[in-house]
Parts: C-alpha cells; structure tokens; sequence
C-alpha cells in the first residue's frame, strides 16, 4: 500500500497526570484519499492534528509513528509535505498583508502573478491581496487558508474542523472549497465534528470516541439503516442524520 | 485624525491648567516665605515696611485666586518669573537645564527599550528556560532597586576607582557653558543614563516578555509553526511585527517614571538637568523655578502617554483603516 | 510552594522586631574606631563618627517599614474611601476618575516632592506625601471592581429594596473587595519604601537626625570619593533585599487570589 500518511499507535498524554488522551490510535491516508475523522467536541479529534505536526502543547507527550511516504515525519515536512487547514480564520497574522502571509509558502519562484492565479482560482478579486486580515469577510478569509494549502507543494492536507459552527451557506461554500483541494490530486486528512461533512467529502470515515478509533470503513457502508456498521456509536450517528430520520421511523 | 489631534490639545490644556492650580494652591497654603526666600540670610536687615513693599511688588498682597491669574497671564506672555536662587529668568534656567535632561533621558530611553525588548524577546523564545528564569529574576531584582543607590555604586565603581568618568558636572570644570559641545554633554550623561537605563530595562523587558508569550499562543503563531517556520525565522517573521507595537508603546507611557528617576540620577551625579533644578527650587524655596519644572514634567508625561496612543493609530493598520483593535 | 514565602517573611519579621530591641543609644559615637571598612566586629563597617553600620542600617530599616506600613495602610484606605464615593453616582465618579488621571499626570517623584515641598517635610509630610501619591492605583482597581459587582443581580436586588449604601457595602462590596485590598496594601508597601528613600535621600523627606536609609546614603554621597563604599554598599543592599522578599510576597499572594492559571491553559480537543 502507497500510504501518503500513517499514523501508527499514536497515544498522547498529559506529562504530569498521565492522563490518556489519545489512546492506540492507527489511521492511514492514502494517495487522492480523503479520509475523514469523526468525533464529538472532546473526543481528542484535534490533538491528532497536532500531534502529526508535533505542535502539541508543552504540557502533552506523544508516542507512536508518524510516517509520511514510509518514513517518519520530521518538523522539516511542516508546510513542506504535509500543510494544515486550521479551524479558525484567526490563523491569518492580523498585521500582515494577506499577498506576503500567501506568497512564501508557494514553491518557488515565489511571483505576484502566482498569487493572484491562486486567488482567481478560489474566486477572489487580486485586490484582496493588499488586504489585512481584518478587511476580509469571514468566507474570503477561509478560502485564503484553502488557498494556502492548496498553492502549497505539499501533498498532504490536515483540515482541522474546517466548518465550526458555520452556517449552511457557508458550510457548502468551504465543502466546494475543499473539493476543489480533493481535485488538485492531494490526500486530506478531514477531522471534524460534522457527519454529514465527513459523508458527503470522504473516501473512507473514521470514528473517534473518548480518545480511541471505534470504527473504520469506507464510505459505501454508510447504507440504509447502517446495519453494514460496526459500533452502535456509528449507527447511532448515520441515523441521526436529517436525510436519514425516516429510516428510523420505519 | 485632525481631531483626535485637537481632542489631544484640549485635554492637554485642560490637564496644565488644573496641575497649575493644584499646584499654585498647594504652594500659597505652604508655610514657605517667598520673601524670605529671594533675601536669604540678609532678611535680618530689612524692615517690616521693606518687606512690604516687596510684597506688594511681588502682590503677594492679593488673593491666591487673583495671583494665580496674574502668573497665568505671565505664562502665556511667556515670562515665567525670575529665579529666586539663580536670579536669572526661569526660562533661561530651565532651557538650559532642558537640553541636559533631554539628552539624558533620550539616552535612557534608547538604550533601555533596545535591551528591553532584545531581553524580554529572548525569554519569552525560551520561556521556561534557564535563560528566561535569569532574565526574569533580573528584571524583578531591578523593579526592587532603589535607583539612586545604584547610582552610587556605579559612581563608585566607574568614577572613583576606575576614573573613566568624571564625578559630576555636565561640562569639564574651567568651561563656560557656552563652550560645552554636544560630547561633553553626552560623555558626562553616561553614567546616570546608565543607571536610569539599567532600571529602565525591567519594565519594558517584562512587558515584551508577556506580551510575546501572549502571541505566542494565538492560532496565527501555531498556524505558522505548521507552516514550518521556528525559531528566529518564526520571530522575526510574525512575533516582532506584532509585539514591537504595544512594547514601544508601553515604552513611551514610561517617561513619567523616567522623569522621575532623572530626578535621583541627577542628583547622584551632580548632573545640572531639570531634575537637579526642581531639588534645588524645592529646598531653597524658588517657587518660580519650582513650578515652571513642576508644569514641564506634565507636559513630559502628557507627551509620552500621546505618543503612545498616536503611535497605534499611525502604524496598526487595524486603527489606522479604521477598524477596530481586537 | 508555602515555603517560598514563609521563610523570607519570617527572618523579616525577625529582624523588624529585633530592631525594637536595638536601642537608639547603641548608635554611640565613637571616634576611635572611625571609617572602619567591614570587619567581624562591625559587619557593615563604621562611618566618619564611629557609628557601627549595621545597627545603624538595622534602625533605618525599621523606620523604612513602620512608614511603610503607615502609609500602605492609609493610601489603602484612601483608596477604598474614594472609590465608595465614586460608586455613589455619575457626578461623584467623574470628580473622582478626573482626580486620579490629575494624580497620575505628574511624575510620582514630582508629586511627592510638591507635597513633602508644601508641608515641609519630616515625618508627617513624608506620610502624607506617600499617601497622597499611591492611592490612584489601588482607587482605580478597587472602582472597576465596585463598578462590576454593582451590576450584578444580587446587588440590584437589595437596592430595590431599598437597603442603603452602607448596608450594601458592608454585604455585598466588601466580602469582594477584602482580597483586593490586602494585596492592593502588600503592594503598595515595597513601593512606598523605595519613595520614603528616595525623597529623604533627595532631602525633603525625613531629617538629617532620624536614622533613616534614605539619609545615610545621602550622607555616605561625601565619603564615597574617599573610597569608604560601605557606607552606601550595604545599608542599600539590606533595603533591596528588603523589598525583593516584599515583592515575592506581593506576587504570591496576588497569583493566589487571583485566578488559578493552570486551569487557563485548557487542552483544546
């Protein structure tokens, strides 16, 4: 198997309490996949993001491997090989123009013109170039981190929660947004909250609960009324669904 | 802009009169003898009726009220009065004196701010580090200083026995102070700009420090780092640009205490700046000379605070785009 | 944790009350054994008349922390009086925030200068001046506080029925306000006696008798050419140590009533 990225036996834990957080978990992404991480708000979803860049905070210890094309990954694959979607739109530097924060993390050579393809490309006027994060609206902010991820050389993409509490316009907005990430040939690793993000962009849904993976499987299995799942957890969320309550009515 | 620059100028105005009242009030309920303090130790030789007329001259026979006006009026025809205890006029007195504790306190402030922020970036790079815990424990050990007696020790050490710098006086001895040039003046401001500036340090060090870790924290910096910048590139690329702001801000609301630890340098070093002077007016009792000084390190401070509230309008684009400063 | 604190705060107290004990007398002059530099026999040397140092120093330092209790205390109570007269109505709040920005307008140094200038120094101008000059801060804490809780539902209650001012300050203010004036007071304290030196030093403030630090290093200023650096090297040394445990205490006591900051950093999921 050609795994882009693997995550093997990935525990996280607080340094002085011991506490687990994350416990064994094992996931793989693999080429063009969009694999997608379901988990309630607390169940750790997000330190797994974290951890695959080890950016987690001082206080947390991680243990297991981490490889990017069967080898293990370094902080130099950051932004390199592997770029984060993150969840809020407060991730734009609020003092410097959205062309600089865009323009160094292209693979060189790092032109203007390059800049304004990419804005094109998401639907942003060249003029949103000279802005500063606060003279953007919450959606043109959005596609400017989609944007950054998707110029970048990097071939694979964490999105972290990238639809928090949004609205549905805008929600449809970012899945088209990613989409268009899916279709630039890169392996998304989808980590969020929201079911019905997670079934209409993934490949195959992972679910997260307490820290620990309870199911695994493809997309097609998510049927009926999930009787081709595994965990009651699972079925209990396919069910849940708005196009999906009748089923349970019957 | 305009008129956030007039608002400024009202309120200044404002501020000068109430501090000159407050001030001049203060000053007429005190127990201190103009009089006696212009005729010194000659105040035995003079009659009761000499003494009157003096104060009549003086109008010292008015109400404080009536007073406070006609010293109001003098101000702004830009007589400040005579000083009793250097018999010139205040504002030669103190233009002089001025440029002596300007260039002090420039220097001060320079050289602080630079080690400040140089300091207080470094620790919080490191926070939790042994570097950081130094810079940390030195900044605090400062904060306890008495200023003035650091002061002494660097005169001790640097003056007394070293002898690399002279022990007091702007200017050599045997040259008239129109003969001083702009180096002798900074070479004798050294020391007690040292001092202010070792002081100095603490505040803005500790200032820097947290604001940095503040940043530090927020999603653009974990952003970046997931970007794959660290360390220095990481600092100078998104920590400077947004901590350099509010810590030279914070610099400039610090000219009140840097005035006033002018005040003890001056006085350990003999430096004649305005700090020296408003010591000498006080215990001699030169009210003239006392209050133009007492009315300057208001405007000081004025100055400072609305450098420091201009400065954000200026340069952050968040006010000066008029949006809001998050 | 505890201990960090305890074991300055007690040889603190120690030597306060031992400095009780020193008499004033024991600061004989002596002048054959004068400019001493250190020795077993006298720690902190002897000055130009045979005075021992140390005792001297020890002296100065009880006069350091008594003016510094007197005056924290007082700039504490100044400050709560204040911002009780400010919660009263808008009017009152205005005279008394115009009064602070007045305050804080001038230099503190100048300030306590005009003051100790105007009531002629000593003792009595000392405190006042002291007191006159901290109270802005803690007035300003206290006000935003006083300003929070009058919002809040409970209080707004006992108001409508008609409870007076006093009865609703004792209830509900103050309960509030206790932790904010004691480290509003351990604040002040350090800072009040690094300005009691500094204007004796300066001349305005205690006189040439009293056995102040501010006067002994003014004093020592003549002598330092003549190399006897003890004479400023240790009595400043003791008031630096004395205020770095004093301001290790303040901050302790502050990180304990104010919020715990462990419980800030939460792990986000």
């Amino acid at each position: 198997m050609n795994s882009k990225l693997m995550i093997k036996q990935l525990s996280v834990f607080h340094q002085q309490t011991n506490r687990i957080l994350i416990d064994s978990v094992n996931l793989s992404v693999d080429e063009g996949e969009v694999v997608a991480l379901v988990g309630a708000s607390g169940s750790g979803k997000s330190l797994i993001a974290q951890a695959v860049l080890q950016l987690l905070p001082d206080n947390l210890r991680q243990t297991g491997i981490l490889n990017y094309q069967s080898r293990p990954i370094t902080k130099k694959d950051r932004g390199q090989n592997i770029v984060l979607i993150p969840q809020s739109i407060d991730a734009l530097d609020p003092l410097m123009k959205v062309k600089k924060q865009i323009q160094s993390l292209l693979p060189a050579p790092h032109s203007e013109q390059k800049v304004f393809d990419l804005l094109g490309r998401l639907g942003l006027e060249e003029e949103v170039a000279s802005r500063y994060p606060f003279q953007l609206s919450g959606g043109q902010a959005r596609r400017i981190l989609v944007a950054i991820a998707l110029g970048s050389a990097a071939k694979v993409v964490i999105a972290d929660e990238p639809t928090p509490g949004l609205d549905v316009d805008s929600k449809t907005d970012m899945l088209s947004l990613l989409k268009e990430v899916k279709a630039s040939g890169k392996s998304i690793l989808l980590i969020t909250h929201d079911f019905d993000v997670a079934v209409d962009l993934a490949d195959r849904i992972a679910v997260i609960k307490d820290g620990k993976i309870i199911e695994n499987t493809l997309k097609e299995n998510f049927v009926g009324k999930g009787e081709r799942l595994f965990h009651p957890y699972t079925k209990a969320l396919w069910q849940a669904l708005p196009k999906n309550l009748f089923i349970r009515s019957l | 802009m305009i008129l956030f620059m007039m608002k400024k100028l009202i309120q200044l105005l404002t501020l000068l009169v109430a501090v000159s009242l407050l001030t001049f009030l203060l000053i007429s309920l005190s127990p201190i003898d103009p009089v006696r303090a212009y005729i010194g130790a000659d105040m035995l030789l003079i009659s009761p009726d000499q003494r009157e007329m003096i104060e009549a001259y003086w109008g010292l026979d008015q109400s404080v009220i009536i007073q406070y006006f006609h010293w109001i009026t003098s101000l702004l025809t830009g007589d400040f009065g005579t000083s009793l205890i250097h018999r010139v006029p205040v504002l030669e007195v103190v233009s002089d004196r001025f440029l002596s504790s300007f260039i002090l306190i420039a220097l001060a402030w320079i050289a602080s701010g630079l080690f400040g922020v140089v300091l207080g970036s470094l620790a919080a790079m490191k926070k939790g580090s042994w570097l950081d815990n130094l810079i940390k424990g030195y900044c605090y050990v400062l904060l306890s200083t008495p200023g003035f007696w650091l002061g002494l020790l660097l005169l001790m050490v640097f003056s007394v026995w070293l002898g690399i710098f002279p022990t007091g006086l702007s200017a050599p001895i045997g040259v008239t102070v129109t003969e001083i040039t702009f180096t002798d003046r900074v070479y004798h401001a050294v020391l007690p700009a040292a001092t202010l500036s070792i002081i100095g340090v603490a505040n803005v060090c500790l200032h820097t420090r947290e604001k940095l870790v503040d940043i530090l924290n927020t999603p653009y910096i974990l952003q970046a780092r997931a970007n794959g910048y660290t360390g220095y590139k990481l600092f100078f690329r998104h920590g400077l640009r947004n901590m350099l702001l509010p810590a030279i801000s914070v610099h400039f609301a610090s000219f009140g205490e840097l005035f006033g630890g002018a005040i003890l340098a001056e006085q350990v070093f003999s430096y004649p700046g305005l700090g020296e002077a408003i010591v000498d007016a006080g215990l001699n009792g030169d009210v003239p000379l006392f209050l133009a000084i007492v009315l300057i390190s208001a405007c000081f401070v004025f100055v400072g605070n609305w450098i420091a509230d201009t400065l954000y309008y200026v340069l952050d684009p968040r006010l000066r785009k008029g949006g809001t400063r998050s | 944790m505890k201990r960090k604190w305890i074991i300055p705060l007690v040889i603190f107290i120690f030597i306060y009350i031992t400095s009780f004990l020193l008499d004033r007398n024991m600061i004989e002059i002596n002048l054959q054994i004068k400019n001493q530099a250190p020795s077993l026999l006298h720690l902190f040397g002897t000055d130009w008349l045979g005075r021992d140092m140390l005792i001297r120093t020890l002296k100065g330092l009880q006069l350091s922390i008594t003016i510094g209790i007197l005056t924290a205390m007082l700039s504490t109570f100044l400050g709560l009086l204040l911002s009780l007269v400010s919660s009263v109505n808008k009017t009152l709040d205005k005279i008394v925030t115009s009064f602070i920005d007045l305050f804080l307008s001038l230099p503190h140094l100048v300030t306590l200068i005009l003051i100790t200038f105007v009531l002629g120094g000593g003792l009595k101008g000392v405190v006042i001046g002291l007191m006159l000059t901290h109270w802005p801060a803690i007035t300003r804490v206290l006000r935003a506080e006083i300003l929070q809780l009058k919002e809040m539902p409970y209080v707004q209650l006992s108001k409508q029925l008609g409870k007076p001012l006093w009865w609703r300050a004792r209830h509900h203010l103050f309960p509030h306000l206790a932790p904010q004036l004691l480290v509003g007071f351990i604040l002040i304290f350090p800072h009040a006696i690094l300005h009691e030196a500094a204007i004796t030093f300066l001349g305005f403030g205690l006189s040439a008798e009293e056995p102040a630090i501010g006067i002994i290093l003014s004093e020592s200023m003549q002598y330092l050419s003549a190399g006897m650096w003890w004479l400023a090297f240790f009595p400043g040394l003791s008031l630096l140590m004395m205020i770095i445990i004093f301001q290790r205490f303040a901050n302790t006591l502050k990180d304990y009533f104010g919020r715990d900051r462990s419980y800030e950093q939460q792990v986000n999921d």
